[in-house]
């Protein structure tokens, strides 16, 4: 029996933009520090619900509750205390160019801790360490390789010890040692640090790496096809997954 | 909640013992400060020779209200002690926070500040600007041989690009130089005209107006405006397009961006300045003709009658080259800002400002070198 608590519950969510509806009737339950993929095909939407959990883009729709909270239809200040619970990563790491790695972890700890600025800035070292960039406390974004960027974006998405932690295409662009390698990070930010993660993906080897419970997005029906551990719909899922997870063409 | 962090010295051995909540959020101003003494206080006794060892403690029964912040603390701790080789003592820590504790941490790669002394400052600077210089040259040179391919018919740049361009500096930028050119025209009519009054020569507010327009005010403010309009849209489009790898991208092809990105711009620019400039000379006359026919008893006749008069064919031909030379000046900025644009957001943000400040600067000292050579001829 999975005694997991569920922390962020997924109900009738339509998302969409205008009358245009990109995904429909979704329900799903991500339980406390589960690592959770959402996998489909391109253009299937996953990005587009990442941004509605994100808080970037109003569902059509439906409700998401963090912790029993609604996210979308509840008062503002939920809506905000949720925002600070949240940590993403963009896929293209997103970090702000005019500033050093450290100031990219320091400004959200500036804004909403009352830390000095020396306890600041050795936890943006903290956080550059754990991810494997100490020593670039210093550097600029653009004095780093791509691989870098997206590591710092994951010590910036960690700045304020978030609960829920997502990840756009984390390891999209990176060599299999350095994909290896942040496959790790997350299973040891999950275990040590007991935070729930959301991943959107489609490297299949970090999927059976890192994945406890996966769903399934399709784009032509619209709406989630399955969901599941990524060994139970390899072997029970419908015949697209399967395809997609054995990396067959159709 | 209270204290979250203290120490105690036992002969050579340091004792430290976190305790309570270090969750981020639930930290307060006080404790902030009582953490921070404790931290100066164990520092301060690292600085002593007499500790040899330290001991990490953990005091509480709950795991999970400690977050990376007493990581961090612990961290820097270490780190000081193995500066120091002072033996620390981690395993009466949780297992969780051991793990997290072994980081390497390697002091930071900063960019090495070197002793610069006034003299090496003066020649960075001059370097850099010299460098500058050099870069700006050798675009106008690229400049130069791609409108020589161009009419070779060799010439990367499409038509499309061209009537693209054209459309977005000519017809698009109408509204503006209209409402900009008739304003200037009812300045410059009722401000003249009130002096002109005294004298009783209302009628030569027309002259004037017209004159100045035709003459200098109509190209020096279409260039101004377009600098703002079009120049800085240049270097952002361009600028952004270095961001995206989008000019590489240009260049992994064999071809030059230059052709591509900069000729059409400067060709559709300094074409159609000219046509923006006679059209904001018909608005500032208007302009000045609103003022007269409303405020003065002159007909439009009169108005017409001595506008011909004074505004002489030459005139016109001088306000043409002004704009003709003012498209060249706005457009070759603007592209080579966007093509000397760094590759980060507030690079384009500096290369569009640039782009702007100097096209003005140039429209302005462009104006009084051609003044100043026309009036060595007596036109």
């Amino acid at each position: 029996m999975d005694t997991k608590k569920a922390l962020i519950e997924v109900k009738n969510l339509t998302v969409g933009y205008g009358s245009k509806i990109i995904q429909k009737d979704l329900n799903f339950t991500i339980n406390a520090q589960d690592i959770f993929i959402i996998m489909g095909g391109s253009g299937c939407g996953k990005s587009s619900l990442l941004r509605v959990l994100m808080g970037l883009l109003k569902p059509l729709k439906g409700n998401v509750y963090f912790n029993g909270l609604d996210f979308w239809n509840g008062t503002q200040e939920d809506h905000q205390n949720i925002l600070q619970q949240i940590g993403v990563m963009f896929q293209s790491g997103a970090l702000w160019t005019s500033r050093t790695l450290a100031e990219n972890i320091s400004i959200p700890l500036k804004q909403f801790t009352v830390l000095n600025d020396k306890q600041i800035y050795e936890l943006a070292r903290y956080k550059l360490a754990q991810v494997g960039l100490s020593g670039f406390e210093h550097y600029y974004p653009s004095e780093i390789s791509g691989g870098m960027r997206k590591r710092a974006g994951i010590a910036r998405a960690l700045a304020l010890d978030p609960q829920f932690v997502f990840l756009d295409e984390p390891s999209a662009g990176l060599d299999p040692v350095s994909s290896a390698k942040l496959d790790e990070l997350i299973l040891q930010l999950r275990d040590s640090l007991n935070m729930t993660i959301l991943i959107v993906t489609h490297e299949l080897a970090s999927i059976f790496a890192v994945a406890d419970h996966a769903i399934w997005l399709d784009a032509k029906t619209k709406t989630m096809l399955a969901e599941g551990s990524p060994n139970y719909l390899l072997e029970n899922g419908p015949e697209t997954v399967r395809k997609f997870l054995r990396r067959e063409a159709e | 909640m209270g204290k979250l962090l203290s120490a105690k010295k036992d002969k050579k051995i340091l004792y430290i013992v976190a305790m309570g909540n270090w969750t981020l959020h639930e930290i307060t101003r006080d404790i902030q400060k009582d953490l921070a003494k404790e931290q100066e206080k164990i520092f301060a006794f690292l600085q002593e020779d007499s500790i040899q060892e330290i001991h990490f403690q953990y005091d509480n029964k709950k795991d999970n209200e400690w977050g990376t912040l007493l990581l961090s603390v612990f961290c820097s701790i270490k780190e000081e002690s193995i500066k120091r080789k002072i033996a620390f003592d981690i395993s009466l820590l949780p297992m969780k926070m051991q793990k997290l504790m072994a980081l390497d941490y390697n002091d930071p790669l900063s960019h090495i500040e070197l002793k610069r002394n006034f003299f090496y400052k003066i020649g960075e600077f001059s370097e850099r600007r010299f460098l500058q210089l050099k870069a700006a040259m050798d675009f106008v040179g690229s400049a130069t041989i791609a409108f020589g391919n161009f009419f070779r018919g060799k010439a990367a740049a499409t038509s499309k690009d061209i009537w693209q361009e054209i459309y977005n500096a000519g017809a698009a930028s109408l509204p503006i130089i209209s409402l900009v050119s008739i304003l200037l025209g009812l300045i410059l009519a009722f401000v003249s005209a009130i002096q002109l009054q005294v004298l009783g020569a209302e009628i030569y507010v027309s002259s004037l107006v017209s004159v100045s327009m035709v003459r200098v005010m109509s190209p020096v403010l279409t260039g101004i405006v377009i600098a703002g309009r079009i120049g800085a849209s240049y270097a952002a489009t361009i600028g952004s397009m270095q961001v995206n790898e989008e000019v590489d991208a240009i260049e992994t092809f064999g071809m030059n961006p230059i052709e591509f990105l900069v000729l059409p711009r400067i060709l559709s620019l300094s074409l159609m300045m000219p046509f923006l400039t006679v059209y904001s000379d018909f608005m500032g006359i208007l302009g000045g003709y609103i003022v007269i026919s409303f405020g003065y008893d002159i007909s439009f006749y009169a108005f017409v009658d001595n506008i011909q008069n004074f505004a002489k064919m030459e005139h016109i031909w001088i306000g043409l080259f002004h704009s003709f030379v003012f498209g060249i000046i706005i457009a070759l900025t603007g592209c080579y800002q966007g093509i000397a644009s760094g590759r980060d957001a507030e690079a384009v943000g500096r290369a569009t400002t640039m782009a702007v400040v100097h096209s003005i600067i140039g429209i302005i000292v462009s104006t009084s070198i051609i003044t100043i050579i026309l009036s060595a001829y007596k036109m």
